[in-house]
């Protein structure tokens, strides 16, 4: 027990100063912004808040937060994803004051945003960016193959054994591009800042002008909209650690090309979701079982109020589930998943905005990948 | 748990009442008594939870010699409330984290708790809420003072939390430089 502090305290009066527990136990709680200013206090204040350890801490306990752009290139923001969700001008806050031209937000991962700035003629990538918004630290990521080639960057993860950072992208193995070519997994760490070909390629993947969206859940990446999951109208699983793909039969919403968009969800209590889109409405489905792919129960169906009739996106929080789509600027509703209900509407964000349906954490962990090649975007 | 049969029979009976006993006696470091339940003790404090697990609580009142007596009544006044507060969904749900903020915000009668507190009375019951493992208490504590520290400047937080600047000018002058958009927003 603390017994040995009061000795070495200094003798003030007025009021006395905190033991290091205690700055800890406050500074663990305060955004991230605000801890490195107050690296500024003193040479102790700095000593605490550069620990390793402190900073895991500090990063596994940040909010869960929305990522609202502000156009391409604009700035990105961030609101809070708790329970008294209110998306409105006071609680958006500013994560990046802006991002180099026409660069896509593709993917967070643990604190980093993976962005894609993409080339005119065929939409192609042009160049990859890895960034820390709270650090403001950059990195370019070299693509697989140099050329003509059509390349997507389909995942952004954390392979467990090794502790890297890792990028799963798909590219066409041969300079044409287009319909009916082969095309192959690869996998960049940042780390290592290596690149090798990932298992055999992909036959007759249609190419792709859209960018696969990857859901994080429990250690895999799942994919509905990807080529090769599109192809089979499976949902196609990644293993982060095995770095291994398998497919996983979706919910029985009809055939994909029922005019239905399916959309992967986690579920407050950890389970695998998918929100089919229809017109008019939205249902929600679950997996009871994630090792039983016959286990999809469809637990709600919201409909929409009007105006909107289709959504973009949707995100759960605890009690919640905030959809949002276009009609005419973006607009958010938010459903009570217990009182099976909508209980808020039409947040409107600016004209120029857009809620992109990617949640984040922040960090302040270092990554020695910054330090190797800082890049001014 | 195995009873010590090599115990005296006065030694029983005394474990036997200090059981049966439902409230728990604290001694400040200036010698004052405070009572508090003891479910709520257990409850709310991993220390005392460990104390009166382990048979470690004195009858004429277990020592705090850490903690005034002004903390400590606070920190009984808070468990004698908590006690009686109806748990909320709100702390229920606390246990699940997923998709939620990893700290609860304070409920209306927690802040006002904390709102009355002095600034020095403030610091000696987040102290004795980290010194008795009061994670809640703890929790409420930091996030009025982080409330306090909001948009503050480094010269203001030095002020506050009464801390000597050891940096020289230029020391100070490199990390504003490095770190420049932290001085602004927050």
């Amino acid at each position: 027990m603390a017994a040995t502090e009061a000795e070495e305290a200094p003798v003030i009066t007025c009021h006395h100063q905190l033991n290091d527990d205690v700055v800890t136990e406050i500074l663990l709680r305060l955004p991230s912004t605000s801890v490195l200013r107050f690296r500024a206090v003193s040479r102790a204040w700095r000593a605490i808040t550069t620990r390793p350890d402190f900073l895991a801490a500090h990063a596994r306990l940040r909010p869960l937060e929305l990522i609202v752009a502000e156009g391409l290139g604009g700035a990105l923001h961030a609101v809070p994803l708790d329970d008294g969700l209110d998306v409105d001008a006071r609680t958006i806050r500013c994560l990046l004051p802006s991002t180099p031209r026409a660069a896509h937000l593709i993917a967070p991962c643990d604190g980093l945003l993976l962005l894609e700035v993409r080339g005119h003629a065929i939409n192609n990538v042009e160049r990859l960016l890895v960034c820390n918004p709270v650090t403001r630290q950059w990195t370019s990521v070299p693509l697989p193959r140099s050329g003509h080639t059509l390349t997507r960057a389909c995942g952004f993860y954390l392979h467990g054994p090794s502790g890297e950072h890792r990028l799963l992208f798909l590219t066409n193995d041969d300079e044409r591009g287009g319909m009916g070519t082969s095309a192959s997994h690869y996998v960049r760490s940042l780390e290592a800042g290596e690149t090798r070909m990932l298992g055999p390629a992909a036959a007759t993947v249609h190419m792709f002008t859209l960018t696969p969206r990857a859901l994080h859940h429990r250690g895999n990446l799942h994919w509905v909209e990807h080529p090769e999951a599109e192809e089979a109208q499976e949902i196609l699983v990644f293993d982060t650690v095995q770095e291994t793909f398998r497919r996983m039969p979706p919910p029985p919403v009809g055939s994909f090309y029922d005019a239905t968009d399916l959309f992967l969800l986690e579920t407050a209590q950890g389970m695998l979701s998918v929100a089919a889109m229809r017109w008019g409405c939205v249902d929600i489905w679950v997996m009871e079982d994630y090792n039983n792919g016959q286990s999809w129960t469809r637990r709600h169906r919201i409909d929409l109020p009007p105006p909107l009739r289709h959504v973009g996106w949707v995100v759960m929080t605890w009690q919640n589930a905030l959809l949002s789509g276009y009609s005419p600027s973006d607009v958010a509703v938010v459903y009570d998943m217990t009182e099976k209900k909508v209980v808020l509407k039409q947040m409107q964000l600016r004209c120029t905005d857009h809620l992109t349906g990617h949640v984040f954490r922040e960090s302040l962990q270092r990554h020695a990948f910054f330090d190797q090649q800082q890049e001014q975007p | 748990m195995e009873v010590d049969k090599g115990k005296g029979e006065a030694e029983e009976t005394r474990k036997v009442a200090e059981a049966d006993r439902d409230t728990v006696t604290l001694k400040s470091s200036d010698g004052k008594l405070f009572e508090v339940s003891k479910e709520a003790a257990a409850r709310l404090s991993t220390v005392l939870a460990g104390m009166i697990a382990g048979g470690s609580i004195d009858d004429n009142g277990t020592d705090l010699k850490q903690i005034g007596s002004e903390a400590l009544e606070n920190v009984v006044d808070y468990c004698n409330k908590h006690a009686n507060s109806i748990p909320s969904a709100a702390l229920i749900s606390s246990s699940i984290s997923f998709n939620t903020a990893p700290f609860k915000e304070p409920e209306e009668w927690e802040r006002k708790f904390v709102d009355r507190l002095s600034h020095d009375a403030l610091f000696d019951l987040v102290e004795a809420a980290n010194f008795l493992g009061m994670e809640r208490l703890l929790d409420v504590t930091c996030h009025k003072i982080s409330e306090m520290m909001k948009g503050k400047s480094p010269d203001q937080i030095r002020e506050v939390f009464n801390i000597k600047n050891d940096y020289t000018k230029e020391e100070l002058e490199e990390i504003r430089q490095e770190l420049a958009w932290a001085f602004y927003d927050d």
